[in-house]
């Protein structure tokens, strides 16, 4: 190509260079994690399907999950570990306060361990956040009549 | 050179008359920009210039006139016979425009797009007669070494003139937190990204010299520069303003180049008319001394060609005129389209106003001063790009308070090949044209007959654009909303409350459907799927409402209903006028029917609380005053009526609903309004139902979970005794439920929201804690933690987040489409 015609294309092919590298990719998302994935996997089996392990690692990976450790609450209550299950439905308190199912599932653990006041504390909140809910309303008169 | 500066003064005032005139044409012509904003007259003042336009198209044609006259007077003038045709047949349209008042009557019709390109052929015509009529400067090819120490040097002075600005936005702006260094990045960062864009137009400027040294021709070269703006023009026009609105394909293609091409005419019109002084020169002096570099005559419209005294003062105030220009569009911004418009505004002057104060060195025509430039921009502009994260999220701040840079890093965002994919199935979703759509019939009751429970009274306000955050249930700070605390405290406050949709034109239509709609802005057969309406009938209510733009599309007028408001437009619905109406037709009712009232007052819209005036004696601290102030005024006539209903002994037997279609940007991250963007402040809204207790008992009411406007209508259905179906995650659900009734699946659902103007979408997950958002438009995703604070905020989103997003959007966007019968054509 001659000295000519460089001149004349040079400005053009600057600008062809400009264009094509003006663009970014957009930002580009994080590393790749399976925490929803695994909260998925946890809705779609149902928590009896899966072990404490599946359930410990879910929340590993989200821990700000509510359902699972309610899942895994649950699950502790079911083999009898309610150390463990409580500490659970007290997590998924302290990140959803207003819970009204996790209020009257630690109730319920609580009046299993004769804790009366503890028990109507509970259905007492879930019943400010659930008005007229079943669940809590019969927590409430259980712990009352205690 | 009184006459040629006058005249070139008239010639800019005309063309921004018709340019007006045409662009209010196009806006009608779009079926978006005219349901959105001309229909329902939000900007008042639009209505205003389209009553008075035939009367300053008169003056327009007045004003040419006199300055034609020389050309009218002497038949052998120069131009004679141009100036006199021009004059007929400006004289002849004005005077029909007298006689018919075109814009008045166009409405969202073809004519609006014909009126549009024939409004532009007048300023072109004008600037041809002017051409023929003035003289040109002799002219010399362009100064190159000139233009590229110009392009450098106005790069500085523009990325200054918005960086003297950034101190008084930030601090109108909300949430953002920038570290003393972040504003050195900023400012590094604008400044490479102008440069980069000063050099590209340097680029195609030596470009079009090199091309034009072939002929050794300058005035070539000057109209290469004109043809070079008027597809400049084209293009921001189409990528950026017709994109914005909706506005696309070949008749958005025709306008832009039509607006294009009168932009560049009319430059050239007053280009020539500016250099008259240099010909005045010439004569005196010879023309080989005092002839006009092409770029330098290019430039004369901003910078005139003799002093430089002109282009001192543009340079001067470049920093209050972008911080000027920005500030008055703000508010009333498109997704900040008027602010990236005022960038380049401020990019041609400073470019224009720089070039006129950099001396010349004679006949500098060397090409590789600008070739080393340019490898520098792109060696900067490429620096600034690769850096690392932490710093992106800090320009990423900057940007929110510098309009340049927005402009810069929103242009500049490129998807993936899946992603674009991605994103053009999301448009596919999107402003859906009503014919491919065939509207189902939705029912929450088969066979629904009169209900078996005494039908209470029902009263929905629906408060445009009130935030959750500006009333006191929902935010112990707010101290200006008493009323409405008071009738919380007997009602029951929605924490979690959310709107399916980001805009009036969707939000409204979910409430009345109960459900979701398919994308798109007529709402054709409404009636087969007005779920809210089917309810009112049935029970016989008297429906005592507004007729807004949208509403009127949705509900029949009937001799059963009462309209309040009458003769006021969608923007002037004041809550205190409609409930002093109300109260007075609720005095004269037929007893033996109960009432349903609808109103989508406006006061606390952007576009009218901004206008009104702070009482003397009113201060909001940590609050938009404007909106603030207005909302103490809807308090104080809410609680009104609700003392009305009290004394009336209808307050025990009323469902009173105060609520918002959506909410509002107040500043946040440079936000204001709402449009595309789909953010926490905009998505959550109050919800405050007040119930008669006779409704109460036997009703279990989960105020902690996840709810939306849309669950109103089946919600009403409960509340009357019916048993409504559940037709899914797109639709309503009753808020009230039996007492053992499991309301877990709002805790665990993934539900889809959507902007009701664009292709965004988002999916509201973990009982409204988290938001992830899709945004096709802006070409960014991102995710909220709405539990964190009043309103929620950004965080970082996972690949496997957002992953997730996408397959549940498509997957529900296509129940969606399968609903709708829409088979979108990809």
């Amino acid at each position: 190509m001659s000295a000519h015609w460089i001149r004349i294309v040079w400005p053009l092919a600057m600008l062809a260079i400009f264009a094509a590298t003006f663009r970014r990719p957009a930002a580009d998302r994080a590393a790749a994690g399976d925490a929803v994935d695994c909260a998925q996997s946890t809705r779609a089996q149902g928590a009896g399907r899966l072990t404490f392990a599946d359930l410990e690692r879910c929340l590993a990976l989200d821990p700000g999950d509510v359902e699972t450790m309610a899942a895994l609450g649950a699950a502790y209550e079911a083999a009898h570990r309610a150390g463990d299950a409580e500490v659970q439905y007290r997590r998924a308190l302290g990140v959803e306060p207003h819970d009204a199912r996790a209020h009257v599932a630690l109730g319920r653990l609580l009046l299993a361990q004769r804790d009366a006041a503890g028990a109507r504390r509970e259905a007492d909140a879930a019943l400010r956040w659930h008005p007229g809910s079943g669940p809590a309303a019969r927590l409430a008169a259980e712990a009352r009549a205690r | 050179m009184i006459r040629p500066a006058a005249t070139a003064a008239a010639r800019s005032a005309n063309a921004a008359f018709f340019l007006s005139i045409a662009a209010f044409c196009f806006l009608s012509y779009s079926p978006f920009a005219y349901s959105q904003f001309i229909k329902p007259n939000v900007v008042p003042d639009l209505n205003d210039f389209v009553v008075l336009s035939p009367w300053f198209f008169a003056l327009a044609v007045l004003v040419t006139t006199l300055t034609l006259v020389p050309q009218l007077r002497a038949s052998d003038a120069k131009g004679s016979a141009a100036a006199r045709a021009y004059v007929a047949a400006a004289s002849s349209a004005a005077l029909w425009a007298l006689w018919r008042r075109p814009l008045i009557t166009i409405g969202n019709s073809f004519s609006g797009f014909v009126i549009g390109i024939g409004a532009l052929a007048f300023p072109v015509a004008l600037a041809i007669v002017d051409h023929v009529v003035w003289p040109a400067p002799a002219l010399t090819a362009t100064d190159r070494g000139r233009a590229v120490r110009a392009s450098v040097l106005a790069a500085a002075v523009a990325c200054a003139a918005y960086a003297i600005g950034v101190p008084f936005r930030l601090r109108q702006a909300v949430g953002i937190e920038i570290p003393a260094y972040g504003f050195a990045l900023g400012m590094a960062g604008v400044f490479a990204d102008t440069l980069f864009a000063f050099t590209a137009i340097l680029l195609a400027l030596v470009a079009v010299t090199t091309i034009a040294d072939e002929t050794r021709n300058p005035a070539l070269e000057y109209w290469l520069f004109v043809a070079l703006l008027a597809s400049a023009a084209t293009l921001v026009l189409y990528f950026l303003v017709c994109a914005a609105i909706a506005f696309t394909g070949r008749d958005a293609w025709i306008a832009s180049a039509a607006l294009g091409v009168a932009i560049a005419a009319t430059w050239s019109d007053v280009a020539r008319l500016r250099s008259q002084s240099a010909i005045d020169q010439q004569s005196s002096t010879g023309n080989q001394q005092s002839a006009v570099d092409a770029l330098a005559l290019f430039a004369a419209p901003v910078a005139g060609i003799s002093s430089r005294r002109a282009a001192a003062i543009a340079v001067g105030l470049l920093p209050v005129v972008a911080y000027t220009l920005a500030a008055s569009v703000s508010r009333l911004d498109w997704n900040f389209l008027l602010q990236k418009l005022g960038v380049f505004v401020v990019w041609l002057v400073a470019l224009t106003s720089v070039h006129r104060l950099t001396p010349s060195r004679a006949a500098d025509r060397r090409l590789l001063p600008a070739f080393v430039v340019s490898l520098i921009a792109l060696a900067l502009y490429h620096v600034v790009l690769r850096l690392p994260p932490s710093a992106d999220v800090l320009l990423e701040r900057y940007a929110a308070v510098d309009p340049s840079l927005r402009l810069v890093r929103d242009a500049q965002l490129k998807s993936s090949a899946d992603t674009a994919e991605y994103y053009a199935y999301l448009r596919s979703q999107t402003l859906v044209p009503p014919q491919l759509v065939r509207t189902p019939d939705v029912d929450f009751v088969e066979r629904l007959g009169p209900s078996r429970v005494r039908p209470p009274h029902i009263f929905l306000f629906i408060i445009d654009s009130l935030r959750r955050d500006y009333v006191s249930p929902y935010n112990p700070a707010v101290s200006f909303t008493p009323e409405i605390a008071r009738l919380a405290a007997d009602s029951y406050v929605f924490d979690r409350a959310f709107t399916r949709y980001a805009g009036t034109a969707l939000a409204v239509p979910s409430i009345w459907a109960g459900g979701m709609t398919i994308h798109t802005l007529e709402q054709h057969d409404f009636e087969r799927r007005n779920t809210l309406l089917k309810l009112l009938d049935a029970n016989r209510y008297v429906r005592m409402m507004d007729f807004d733009h949208l509403v009127e599309e949705l509900v029949p007028r009937d001799a059963g209903m009462v309209q309040l408001d009458r003769g006021k437009g969608t923007m002037d619905v004041d809550v205190c006028t409609t409930v002093a109406e109300l109260e007075q037709r609720l005095g004269g009712r037929d007893r033996a029917r109960p009432v349903f009232f609808y109103s989508l007052p406006q006061n606390v819209h952007i576009a009218v609380a901004t206008r009104r005036a702070v009482p003397a004696g009113e201060s909001y601290p940590g609050f938009y005053p404007s909106i603030a102030s207005s909302i103490r005024r809807i308090d104080g006539c809410l609680g009104g009526f609700v003392e009305f209903l009290k004394s009336n002994d209808l307050y025990d037997d009323s469902v009173l609903i105060v609520t918002s279609d959506h909410g509002d940007s107040l500043g946040e991250e440079g936000r204001w309004g709402h449009a595309y963007f789909m953010v926490p402040e905009v998505m959550r809204i109050p919800l405050i139902v007040h119930l008669p207790p006779r409704l109460r008992e036997g009703v279990a009411v989960d105020l902690a979970a996840l709810t939306f406007s849309s669950d109103l209508a089946p919600s009403l259905y409960a509340l009357l005794g019916y048993d409504p179906v559940d037709r899914g995650r797109l639709f309503g659900r009753p808020l009230f439920t039996s007492a053992d009734a499991d309301p877990s699946w709002r805790w665990r659902e993934q539900f889809l929201v959507a902007s009701s103007y664009g292709a965004v979408f988002g999916i509201l997950r973990q009982n409204g804690r988290r938001m992830e958002v899709i945004d096709a438009v802006g070409g960014r995703d991102a995710a909220y933690d709405l539990s964190a604070g009043l309103l929620g905020r950004q965080v970082e989103e996972t690949r496997a987040m957002s992953d997730e997003t996408r397959r549940a959007v498509a997957q529900q966007l296509g129940e969606l489409a399968s609903v709708f019968h829409y088979h979108a054509d990809r």
